[in-house]
């Protein structure tokens, strides 16, 4: 990310914190497309992630003026949208709204991916997932069927391009632990999505 | 495809997948062995070319999602929401909003002592409780037009608790004018003043409604009675109302119009969270709302 970029942000959120309210519209401008994206990457699903980025940005109006400066806004911001995404990710699980996954007990590295063994899978609507079939791509699926934490990673390196360093800031886990799991869930697709689509 | 049974990392000259996946990233500390090693190795090259496929197929994967509808809605969507969140908590009125209240009454009766058909009424139907105040900059807030005056008057303000003026409590409001005039109204947490905002004389706004049928219904109620109101269908199923109301008027219409869980999709004044506008209250405006159905 450019110096510029995080000089901007600065000003903005100081405009805002002194009482210039289009400082923060501003704001939402600039982010709000790219929220979408992540959000959508790791819900898979538009109402989830339109919740999501406005729950997230309500958030930062909130906590702006606490924030310090300590990370770049984009950081902060898409910390956000990460923690509020995995909440709303593992709520719809406990509720049984999202079909999962075979394969993340040989992936897990932490106790997310255990969690996701633990949960038992249960039946989607049956009309949610024939528009699923018909609406997503094979891509999407099997992006879907990632462990949360691979798809994680996954989505902030491809949205955002972001460095690794940021990734393991924002996700408070170390460097080497997004190292490891970008190339796994690198690998996963690869087994997945491009063995059977290569055909 | 290859012979996958030896994949890259097998061999033990071959970087881990985990190096060649951080070498595609720019993130690999010993980029320029993994480089040579590139040159040499198909299986490798293979992998990379892979990675390079996927990242190219999940940029135009997450662009497919993106959503513009909702991007460019979200800000109107938030201001609303902000402002819900602030009258939640129901802060008191602000000292000079009490002062103003005071003067709106006053303001009131002077209304109608002068309103030209004494049948017409002043509809000074009280505001939500929830709902900050609604300001006209033109109706004498500038201290340099030498009079005061505030409308609507806050249903639930005692005239008598109110404190005597001090010209130190309108500062702010005054001020507000000189702001940065193209900031918007969310409000904020240190926010000095809010920028006014000024109501032209046509407006047309466009309202998405869960339901046109009951929409229907409560845009009839929210109107002024005496208010002449037109109806028309367009040919995709939307809704057109027409009617002639005062500035002050149709900010209450529009508040309540959100407060019934209208979405207001157009950006323009008054919207339903902008508390202080230009010009005078009294002014008549032709307004056109067109409802949407989700
Ligand atoms: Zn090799």
């Amino acid at each position: 990310m450019s110096e510029n970029v995080k000089e901007r942000d600065f000003e903005l959120i100081e405009r805002f914190t002194t009482g210039n309210a289009g400082a923060f519209e501003r704001l939402v401008e600039l982010y709000a497309a790219r929220a979408y994206q992540i959000a959508y990457g790791l819900l898979g699903n538009r109402q989830d992630a339109e919740e999501v980025v406005q729950d997230a940005f309500l958030k930062a109006h909130k906590k702006l003026p606490e924030f310090r400066g300590d990370s770049s806004f984009s950081t902060w911001f898409y910390r956000i949208i990460t923690n509020l995404s995995r909440n709303r990710y593992h709520w719809n699980r406990r509720r049984g709204a999202e079909v999962n996954i075979s394969m993340s007990a040989s992936f897990s590295d932490d106790a997310d991916a255990k969690l996701e063994m633990e949960i038992p899978d249960k039946a989607l609507n049956p009309q949610v997932l024939l528009q699923r079939k018909e609406t997503e791509s094979a891509l999407e699926r099997s992006l879907r069927a990632l462990p949360e934490n691979l798809r994680e990673v996954l989505v902030l390196r491809h949205t955002e391009e972001m460095s690794y360093a940021e990734m393991a800031s924002m996700l408070g886990c170390e460097l080497g632990t997004v190292k490891s799991r970008l190339a796994r869930a690198r690998e996963v697709l690869r087994k997945n999505y491009y063995a059977t689509d290569a055909g | 495809m290859k012979d996958d049974k030896r994949e890259s990392g097998d061999d033990l000259h071959c970087p881990s997948r985990e190096a060649l996946s951080a070498y595609f990233d720019g993130e690999a500390p010993d980029a320029s062995s993994i480089a040579e090693h590139l040159d040499e190795c198909p299986e490798c090259s293979e992998r990379l070319k892979y990675f390079a496929g996927l990242a190219a197929d999940l940029k135009s994967e997450f662009q497919k999602r993106s959503d513009e509808t909702f991007t460019r809605n979200l800000p109107n969507v938030l201001r609303r929401k902000i402002r819900k969140n602030a009258s939640a908590r129901s802060t008191p009125f602000p000292l000079f909003l009490k002062v103003a209240a005071m003067f709106a009454a006053a303001a009131v009766v002077i209304i109608s002592l002068i309103s030209e058909n004494p049948n017409d009424e002043p509809s000074v139907s009280p505001p939500s409780k929830s709902i900050d105040p609604i300001v006209f900059l033109g109706d004498g807030l500038e201290p340099d037009k030498g009079r005061l005056t505030f409308l609507p008057v806050p249903s639930d303000t005692t005239l008598f608790e109110s404190p005597p003026i001090n010209a130190s409590d309108l500062t702010p409001v005054a001020t507000a004018r000189h702001t940065d005039s193209r900031a918007s109204s969310f409000p904020t947490k240190n926010a000095p003043a809010e920028n006014p905002e000024s109501i032209t004389r046509s407006v047309r706004q466009t309202w998405s409604v869960a339901n046109l049928e009951s929409a229907i219904v409560k845009f009839k109620k929210a109107v002024p009675v005496k208010a002449k109101l037109s109806e028309r269908r367009d040919g995709g199923g939307n809704l057109i109302l027409n009617v002639v109301l005062t500035k002050k008027e149709l900010a209450e219409l529009v508040r309540k119009c959100a407060d019934a869980g209208f979405d207001l999709l157009s950006p323009a004044q008054p919207q339903p969270e902008q508390r202080i506008f230009r010009g005078d209250s009294t002014s008549k405006v032709s307004y056109t709302a067109v409802l949407v159905p989700k």
